[in-house]
């Protein structure tokens, strides 16, 4: 069902953008149990995998990331990630609202699912029961 | 007050029956097995030794946890409830080897991963800090840096059970994935409905997850099953939006951020934060009305004028002050909430240590 239309890769950090294949949306997607990452994207070991709802409950595009990114700008996906999977076996993964691991972020445990709309801007992956912040201003 | 006394004790008796009581149903069920084996003297001396000692300590274990779950807590300071260093270890040290048990219950082979102790030191947190003149003259806001693949980073560490997973058949594999982190199925579907767990956070946002798979096992295991008290669920996120709502809000910022705002204006930049300046060169960037040489060149000289008017204007230290007025008003009122989350904590290195001393 699912063909990659992109690719990009950087040192040390992978981003494997999915079209998807005929799956719509049905419903509310604000219900806890709408069809989300969950439906419309495939299990990917050891990333966090996210989803971007399509326009009017269209198709979605989904993406997977391992290693920490400061600036989800960089591959063009700021405040643009809807459904947030974490599908690392070592580490929870951690989401911030801005670049630079700022503001408040989610903290994902392995196999959770979550949904945080058009508000992602940076991520990392921790062992620790909360997000690692940098220091202080 | 003496209502408030009697909520906690009962919270703390919940707590034990909760997560506790089923733990030492287990140990008792263990005990039990033992019996038909007094046929064996031999045996049944050393099998009535062990349960006895094995009993010794899951009551001095029961002891240590109700005196933690009743103790008086207080929480000062927010930081508070994130763990040092070595607290983090043990306890992700802990969670993996109930992991690695509840695995083996299902019939696969686990290999616990180490702790990662690094994630605060990462030198992915070092960007430019505000109001350094100096950083921002080299470097700006950092964007060029992260869109030229040139941002410092750090590879997490490999997965122990790598090998193992990849010498799988895929039908093993999937089972393995499935006793691991839950089916591979939408909780939308009515047949795992019933399975998934969920927590809504603040802003409505919902976390979901299987709990009946051993990470979700182990987690509850260490940290109990009430999501609310946790070090990273929905209170501790609430207190910490609470305490940035407040500082938004806060008078004597608000004049600091204005007189940031009327500066750089006065340098010919008109924007509102520095937050917004990367945005919108981000934004611009990816328009294609800016290119990679010129975006360096534009975020220099927005992030020079930045800091220098972060210095002159004194935002640095109106953003503490205001934040440390923020954040007393936040714990005062959150007190009852912020100290169940301490205890919840001291609770879950208690256990930890108890997992990891088997």
């Amino acid at each position: 069902m699912e063909s990659n239309c992109a690719n990009r890769s950087r040192r040390r950090k992978l981003l494997a953008l999915s079209c998807l294949g005929a799956a719509l949306i049905a419903g509310s997607v604000s219900s806890a149990f709408a069809i989300g990452v969950q439906d419309e994207c495939s299990v990917t070991n050891g990333y966090l995998t996210f989803l971007d709802f399509g326009p009017n409950g269209g198709r979605g595009r989904c993406g997977h990331l391992f290693d920490w990114n400061a600036n989800w700008g960089a591959f063009g996906w700021s405040n643009r990630a809807d459904d947030f999977r974490n599908d690392g076996n070592t580490h929870n993964a951690c989401i911030y609202p801005s670049v630079n691991y700022q503001g408040i972020p989610r903290h994902l445990i392995r196999g959770a699912v979550t949904r945080w709309y058009d508000t992602v801007d940076s991520n990392a992956w921790t062992t620790s029961p909360t997000c690692p912040r940098p220091p202080a201003d | 007050m003496r209502r408030k006394a009697c909520l906690a004790v009962l919270a703390g008796l919940l707590c034990w029956f909760a997560v506790l009581a089923p733990h030492e149903r287990e140990a008792s069920a263990v005990h039990r097995a033992a019996v038909p084996q007094q046929h064996a003297p031999v045996v049944s001396r050393a099998a009535a030794h062990a349960a006895t000692q094995s009993r010794v300590q899951t009551v001095q274990r029961l002891e240590v946890e109700r005196r933690i779950a009743l103790s008086p807590t207080r929480v000062d300071r927010l930081a508070e409830l994130q763990p040092n260093r070595e607290q983090s270890a043990l306890l992700w040290l802990a969670e993996e080897e109930l992991v690695a048990d509840c695995m083996k219950s299902r019939g696969f082979e686990y290999w616990p991963h180490p702790a990662d102790t690094d994630s605060e030191a990462n030198p992915a947190f070092t960007r430019p800090r505000p109001g350094d003149v100096e950083a921002a003259r080299s470097e700006g806001y950092g964007l060029w840096r992260s869109l030229t693949g040139e941002a410092p980073s750090r590879e997490p560490p490999p997965d122990p059970n790598a090998d193992l997973i990849k010498a799988m058949d895929p039908v093993r594999r999937a089972a393995y994935f499935e006793a691991l982190r839950g089916p591979n199925v939408s909780p939308a579907d009515p047949s795992v409905r019933q399975r998934v767990a969920s927590m809504r956070m603040p802003g409505g946002a919902m976390v979901y997850w299987y709990p009946e798979s051993c990470f979700a096992r182990a987690r509850s295991r260490l940290y109990g099953d009430e999501y609310q008290n946790i070090m990273s669920g929905p209170a501790h996120v609430e207190a910490e939006e609470n305490v940035e709502s407040l500082v938004q809000a806060d008078g004597e910022y608000t004049r600091a951020r204005d007189a940031w705002r009327a500066c750089m204006l006065r340098r010919g930049q008109s924007v509102a934060s520095s937050s917004d300046a990367s945005a919108e060169l981000l934004r611009d960037f990816h328009a294609g009305k800016l290119t990679l040489d010129t975006l360096r060149e534009r975020e220099i000289e927005i992030a020079v004028a930045d800091a220098d008017c972060f210095v002159e204007t004194g935002l640095g230290p109106a953003r503490r002050a205001a934040h440390e007025r923020a954040e007393r008003e936040v714990v005062r009122d959150g007190q009852d909430q912020l100290s169940a989350i301490k205890r919840n904590q001291q609770l879950a290195l208690a256990r930890a240590a108890t997992v990891l001393e088997r």
